[in-house]
């Protein structure tokens, strides 16, 4: 099987009562993001790809390999179908331990089809020590990772995720946006991810599919997101936040604690319980796009401990606001009012200074 | 009287045996699936709860009867006369006692969160594996409990067993049989001993049905 071209290409029409879900899709390989508000079919999509819903009519082909075709009637369950589907709520199995939990797939696979070890799947996600426990006792973030693990070590072709993070607090959010980033990279396995959240996606995903009432409203590159007309229509922009990966260094002589974001770096807030870490460690932080505040020329006598500059890239407007895309070595959004934006002069190209105030970082999980 | 309880337990347990797989199979399409027929299948299966079991019994009687297809296949092909032999007696509690025990069973399987089994499916477990690894240890407690109903109420079945197995001593005299022939002859004293087994056999019973459900509800399923 080859990894390169199209991992999921579909065709399908499928009506539920009033709903009618109606797709032509092609989903490149990589970390594709399914993004709607709610009820705009992103369940019954992934659905129907894993094989729990039958389309009316269509076809869905795998890596080329057709899954289903109303036409040749062909619907290869969802046992055979080679599709991971990872679940809001986890849905671990509650008479098991973790280990069994994970155990589950990877007995069912011969030992041909088994491409890592499980070792490896317990070491990405980090959940060794979970496994003798009973799943009853573990955190929203745990049972996330467990339910992960548990769909890798069945050796999925492609692994489907529904809104994973939803039910999580924002600590947990980040530590599996990193983990699924590096599933991602160390084992090479295509993801389609379906959320509502908009920073969520832009954080993540490579490329971007938005649906809206079970059609799709555009497809391709997460940039669409802020610049398609079409898609600004369904996204909530209200309270985006910036999720940026980057390296936390420890604490320094000064007392001060740092997260460098490429080639910038921001100063952390410093809790209290802290000083104990020696090295660097690769963090997810988010800061509210509403949390930053855009000022032309360089301030000074400010409290805030960071102030950067930065080059405006591009300007989005949304219905509420103004999204500022500013560069700093990885785009990082401020939004701020449409009459800000036309009494300051802000356009592509402007030249800027970020203010932020440390209390304003949220360190997501490590 | 040892024998009438060997008899009673040999139906009972024959009847629980018989109903046993069609029991498990039904509560699954009825508490996993949703078939269409759905309520036709409902009603059908509750059907004996509802009826006299005398008129269950009576059905059964011709169904098994030499001059319907059934009875006739048994009789002339297999060579067998099942009419007022204990088989008979089983097959009458079986039909009585199968609504108690799919009853419970349904309520059981329904309680399991469809996600867990479709978690199962998309790990590549087949529709069996699902079953036998994930939906019957997450209601084996309700299922049991079911049986054990059933059981119950094959101990103590009377109406449909009298017409096709009759009540005759030491082949289908059944424990409520056996205290129905005492009490009508005058042996009120005979008839005590056998009504203490009935209420010593459905005490037990019913301790352990009752004592599996409150373990099922402590633990919260899922």
């Amino acid at each position: 099987m080859t990894k390169s071209g199209c991992a999921i290409r579909l065709g399908v029409k499928k009506r539920l009562g009033e709903f009618t879900l109606d797709c032509q899709l092609d989903i490149a390989n990589g970390i594709t993001a399914i993004f709607g508000p709610s009820g705009s079919g992103k369940t019954t999509l992934l659905d129907c790809i894993a094989g729990f819903l039958s389309p009316d009519q269509g076809c869905i082909s795998k890596f080329g390999r057709i899954v289903f075709s109303s036409e040749r009637s062909i619907n290869v369950s969802p046992n055979k179908r080679g599709i991971g589907y990872v679940v809001q709520n986890s849905a671990l199995f509650p008479h098991l331990t973790v280990k069994e939990n994970i155990n589950y797939g990877f007995s069912l696979t011969s030992e041909q089809k088994r491409k890592y070890s499980l070792e490896t799947v317990m070491e990405i996600l980090d959940i060794a020590y979970l496994s003798e426990r009973d799943t009853r006792n573990l955190s929203g973030g745990e049972r996330q990772r467990v339910a992960l693990a548990r769909s890798l070590a069945a050796f999925p072709d492609i692994l489907l995720l529904d809104e994973p993070l939803a039910s999580l607090d924002a600590p947990f959010r980040g530590l599996i946006i990193q983990k699924l980033k590096i599933i991602f990279r160390e084992l090479g396995i295509p993801m389609i991810y379906v959320s509502h959240s908009i920073s969520e996606v832009i954080a993540l995903a490579h490329q971007v599919v938005v649906m809206s009432e079970g059609s799709i409203l555009g497809s391709g590159n997460v940039s669409i997101l802020l610049r398609d007309s079409n898609v600004k229509r369904v996204a909530d922009f209200s309270s985006f936040e910036n999720l940026l990966q980057g390296s936390i260094s420890p604490v320094g002589i000064d007392g001060q604690k740092s997260i460098a974001l490429g080639d910038t770096k921001l100063i952390l807030p410093i809790e209290r319980s802290e000083g104990e870490e020696k090295e660097e460690v690769s963090a997810i932080v988010s800061i509210r796009a509403s949390d930053i505040i855009l000022s032309k020329i360089k301030p000074i006598g400010l409290s805030a401990r960071n102030v950067i500059s930065a080059r405006v890239k591009e300007v989005h407007s949304t219905d509420s606001s103004v999204l500022v895309e500013c560069d700093i070595g990885e785009p990082i959004y401020v939004e701020i009012t449409s009459l800000s934006q036309s009494e300051l002069g802000i356009y592509s190209g402007t030249e800027v200074f970020l203010i932020i105030k440390a209390s304003s970082i949220m360190v997501l999980g490590n | 009287m040892l024998e009438i309880t060997y008899i009673t337990l040999k139906v009972a347990i024959a009847a629980t045996l018989i109903n046993f797989p069609f029991a498990l199979y039904i509560g699954w399409i009825l508490g996993r699936r949703n078939p269409k027929g759905r309520l036709v299948l409902e009603v059908f299966i509750s059907l004996p709860l509802a009826l006299p079991p005398v008129v269950t019994g009576y059905a059964l009687l011709i169904a098994l009867g030499s001059r319907s297809p059934i009875g006739n296949f048994i009789q002339n092909v297999l060579g067998i006369d099942i009419i007022f032999t204990w088989v008979a007696a089983s097959l009458a509690a079986a039909v009585v006692s199968f609504p108690l025990m799919v009853r419970s069973i349904i309520v059981a399987m329904s309680a399991v969160d469809p996600r867990l089994e479709r978690s199962a499916r998309s790990l590549g477990a087949g529709p069996m594996k699902t079953f036998f690894s994930i939906t019957l240890p997450l209601s084996y407690q309700g299922v049991i409990a079911g049986t054990l109903l059933g059981f119950v109420r094959a101990l103590s079945e009377f109406g449909a067993t009298i017409i096709v197995a009759g009540n005759i001593p030491g082949v289908t005299q059944t424990l409520p049989l056996a205290i129905f022939a005492r009490v009508q002859t005058g042996r009120t004293s005979d008839a005590f001993e056998l009504v203490a087994v009935s209420v010593l056999l459905a005490v037990i019973s019913l301790g352990v049905h009752n004592w599996l459900l409150s373990r099922s509800g402590s633990k919260g399923g899922v």
